[in-house]
């Protein structure tokens, strides 16, 4: 019990709203205390990944002020419900209660329901920040999306075109975000379906209403399991979890020769796996001489489960890097022990769990590494030991509007990425990307 | 009993009548505040906003030997990276669900005691927030008895997000605690920092940026002064030294409001009222106050006319430009007269709040001049914007006016203050011109807001407040 010291990720509340305003037309209707959307609008801002529809002083929020603490907020929440889907032009409304309106017994619901029944598009997800975490967020929001959607929208019938679903991969704690949606849909897209990744530019709300027609839903994290679970039990869509995804063309290779046998879509795949592979072997050819002059062989990692398990795999599978330290930043709350994936326990001589910057620092300090992946909190401590970091976790301090680290493309960018930091003649002590 | 005795002060609306929802001429608001009836005023639909959390956490984050810890939700700390720039002097206890109903005290007294052990800092910060406020945690008995463990003061700036509707509260209750530390003193000893004795002002800092203070600091140590930089990007020795200097001179009266009349009861030093320093006419007023009372003029008269023989030649290089002004009160009325005497015609101002401490800098202002009262709110200056769109609209975080086709010009990384943010100001506007991104993203950006709304008058949302 020391507290948190550094950046976590977020609370529950944050981490449904970096959800929503990662979703084209969707207005989240904040019922909380002024300051929680701006809180959560300069950590983005600061990390480097605002969102592209509505952001920061944009999103509309009751601002609750003392008489509606004291004499309960349902009247205030009402009136700008009301009056914001009037204003702002969107597909889906979603009412996010904030700790204070949960503490003082605003039934938020039921005001929904209400405005729901005079015909506007809008849900409710009572996702307190006192109840978890960002990645907790991510998970209970699109499970609130997926359960609530077909009451206030029209799901299409199923059509001939065959589809899957990408959840798990957490937009505002996930910095490649952007370019690994775009990978997921590039390489799924190779078996002859339509790709929901559900965020992003083109990924509009008509993108979660094919979910529920879907051939397969693919998961890559634990965070995707609640939607994914839901989507299987009420609509039938099946689920195929790949927990971390993929790295590199041996793993990528696998998970797609798996989500094609489930679909029944093994047709012209191999000349696609076999270009792919070649193109990181062409790539390999540019980067063997540095490999072996300037590249470290041994690395520690703090990031959420599923990066981890993707970088463990490629860059020890393929690499030969050994994982001297993997310190888990996802691990769910409430959770003193938490056992980490038994694919994670065979990469690493040692897995830890945190969420606090000290034992990280502590951690990365005892373990001594070449090369440390983790997030911009970091960079005191890779300048001061003089080690090369390269930030992958959140917050990374970096603006990614196209870069993968996942798939194939994602495999390309790590070499870069390392080149980057070992090679050039004058990185500076402390180079850091 | 004085300001800095008080365990905290009255919310910036109870004492002095801070409005927060306005959209009117400064001629009607000016009418209106003479009134002995005049109303508060609340919004019907809002935006998200500061709330003074924000506000106290990005003050308290800039002082060194200091150490904040935020008591609440982890979510309520997620700013902290940004203002504390990579460093690490700050704690969330990380309240959970269970902590809301069984209290945080136990967390609350491990992470004070975490702070000291990594930190041995003068001074550690416990900031409120709402779920501490709502279950009304004790926060006083753990200060009591860490207090004497614990070699440093356990400052209490017990905001909570809802009792006042301005963050600029935020400040204010930051800036009495602060105070109080002046008032109590150290925990221990802390050595007399050079130069002792020394002749010196404060300059009364709250939310500007680096290189808008380095300016005026700059000005003010060319004209001899040794200046005493606190509280923004001062220490817990600069805020005991407070209380020696000759006298307070602040960037923004207003904000400072609490620590400059807290310094002047408690201890005798003078505070000189003044306007913003923004624009060369301004800033040579605000020396000249400095050196009446430092008893520099000639120094200081000195330093004013070799800064004014640096100046571009005089002109009106902004004729024909429309500017629409979305600052603070006091920096955004010496910002609009500054750009005034450069040409420009002034559309309107936004404010985050009027109160009886900024309006008088409204007063120099055309009584028909629009102001739009509200922290944020871009909506209503949407709506204002598609009916009547300025050339250009100044503000931290403008972006959005392009939507729109106003050209926006940020001033996060501008000094805005002293002779060369003036000339900056000039500068930035002058290369602003060149629209071509701004045309782009006008064509091919769509904005949230639905036409009706856009159609409606822009105070639409603004009520008065019915008790």
């Amino acid at each position: 019990m020391r507290g948190i010291k550094g950046p976590g990720p977020g609370c529950n509340f944050q981490g449904a709203l970096d959800t929503l305003t990662r979703i084209e037309g969707v207005v989240p209707i904040v019922h909380s205390t002024a300051g929680c959307v701006i809180q959560h609008y300069h950590a983005l801002r600061a990390g480097g990944s605002l969102g592209a529809f509505l952001e920061g002083f944009e999103v509309p929020s009751s601002n609750v002020w003392e008489k509606q603490i004291i004499f309960g907020g349902a009247s205030r929440l009402r009136e700008q419900m009301k009056n914001a889907v009037k204003v702002f032009s969107g597909d889906l409304y979603v009412v996010l209660p904030g700790c204070e309106s949960e503490m003082v017994g605003d039934d938020a619901a039921a005001m929904t329901a209400e405005l729901a029944g005079q015909g506007a598009p809008v849900i409710c997800y009572e996702g307190a920040g006192f109840k978890g975490d960002a990645y907790s967020g991510y998970a209970g929001v699109t499970e609130a999306i997926f359960a609530q959607l077909p009451g206030v929208a029209a799901i299409p019938a199923k059509g001939g075109e065959r589809s899957v679903n990408i959840l798990g991969l957490v937009p505002g704690q996930d910095p490649y975000w952007q370019g690994n949606l775009a990978e997921l849909g590039r390489i799924f897209h190779r078996l002859g379906v339509r790709v929901n990744t559900f965020f992003g530019s083109g990924q509009g709300l008509e993108s979660w209403k094919r979910a529920y027609r879907a051939d397969l839903t693919i998961v890559v994290s634990r965070w995707g399991i609640r939607a994914a679970k839901l989507l299987e039990d009420r609509y039938g869509v099946p689920s195929l979890e790949l927990n971390g995804a993929f790295l590199g063309e041996q793993e990528t290779g696998s998970a797609l020769r798996k989500a094609a046998a489930l679909l029944g879509e093994e047709r012209e795949l191999e000349p696609f796996l076999q270009a792919e592979k070649s193109r990181f072997v062409y790539a390999l050819r540019q980067i063997r001489d540095y490999y072996y002059a300037h590249f470290p062989r041994n690395y520690g990692i703090a990031g959420d489960e599923g990066a981890i398990l993707r970088y463990g795999k490629f860059l020890g599978g393929v690499l030969g890097f050994s994982l001297k330290a993997a310190i888990i930043t996802d691990a769910p709350a409430g959770e003193e022990n938490p056992r980490p994936a038994a694919e994670l326990e065979g990469l690493t001589e040692k897995v830890y769990c945190s969420k606090d910057r000290g034992e990280i620092a502590e951690i990365i300090v005892d373990t001594r590494p070449q090369l440390i992946l983790a997030g911009a909190p970091e960079k005191a401590l890779a300048r001061r030991l003089g080690i090369p970091l390269l930030r992958v976790s959140s917050p990374a301090g970096r603006m990614m509007l196209n870069r993968s680290n996942l798939g194939y493309t994602g495999a390309l960018t790590v070499l870069e990425e390392l080149w980057e930091l070992f090679v050039p003649a004058d990185p500076g002590p402390y180079p850091i990307r | 009993m004085s300001l800095f005795t008080g365990r905290t002060i009255l919310s910036r609306e109870k004492r002095v009548s801070t409005l927060s929802a306005y959209m009117g001429t400064i001629g009607d608001f000016q009418r209106e505040a003479a009134s002995p009836e005049q109303r508060q005023r609340i919004r019907t639909l809002s935006q998200a906003r500061d709330d003074d959390i924000l506000a106290a956490l990005e003050l308290l984050s800039s002082i060194s030997e200091t150490v904040t810890v935020i008591h609440g939700a982890a979510g309520c700390s997620a700013a902290a990276p940004g203002f504390y720039r990579g460093g690490d002097a700050w704690y969330s206890t990380g309240l959970n669900e269970q902590d809301t109903i069984l209290g945080g005290g136990e967390k609350l007294r491990a992470v004070l005691t975490r702070a000291w052990e990594e930190h041995h800092p003068r001074i550690i910060f416990i900031l409120g927030t709402p779920v501490v406020a709502i279950n009304n945690d004790d926060v006083n008995s753990v200060v009591l008895e860490l207090e004497g463990e614990l070699d440093a003061r356990i400052i209490p700036v017990m905001t909570d997000g809802f009792k006042s509707k301005t963050a600029v509260n935020g400040i204010d209750m930051a800036l009495q605690g602060i105070g109080r530390y002046l008032a109590a003193g150290p925990a221990r000893k802390v050595p007399d920092p050079e130069p002792s004795g020394a002749d010196f002002i404060n300059l009364i800092t709250v939310s500007e940026n680096r290189r808008g203070v380095n300016a005026l600091v700059r000005l003010a140590e060319a004209a001899g002064f040794v200046v005493n930089l606190i509280p923004r990007f001062g220490s817990a020795a600069g805020i005991l030294r407070a209380g020696k200097a000759r006298a307070s001179i602040a960037v923004n009266d207003s904000r400072a409001d609490v620590f400059l009349r807290g310094v002047e009861e408690t201890s005798g030093v003078i505070s000189l009222r003044t306007g913003t320093p923004i624009g060369a006419d301004a800033v040579s007023e605000w020396l000249l106050a400095l050196g009446k009372t430092g008893g520099r003029e000639e120094e200081v008269l000195r330093v004013i006319e070799a800064e004014q023989r640096k100046l571009p030649p005089g002109g009106k290089p902004l004729e024909g430009r429309r500017i629409f002004v979305d600052l603070p009160a006091g920096e955004a009325a010496e910002t609009a007269l500054f750009l005034e005497s450069l040409g420009a015609e002034i559309t309107g101002l936004s404010l985050d709040f009027v109160d009886e401490t900024n309006m008088e800098s409204l007063g120099r202002l055309p009584a028909e001049l629009l102001i739009h009262v509200g922290d944020g709110q871009v909506y209503e200056l949407a709506s204002l914007f598609s009916k009547t769109p300025p050339d250009f609209y100044i503000a931290q975080d403008p972006a959005w006016a392009a939507e729109f086709g106003v050209i926006p010009l940020s001033v996060r990384q501008l000094a805005l203050y002293g002779y060369e943010g003036a000339e900056e100001l000039a500068a930035a506007l002058g290369r602003a011109e060149a629209r071509t991104f701004t045309d782009y993203l006008h064509e091919n950006l769509k904005s949230p807001y639905k036409e009706g709304w856009l159609k409606k008058n822009p105070n639409w949302h603004i009520k008065q407040e019915v008790k």
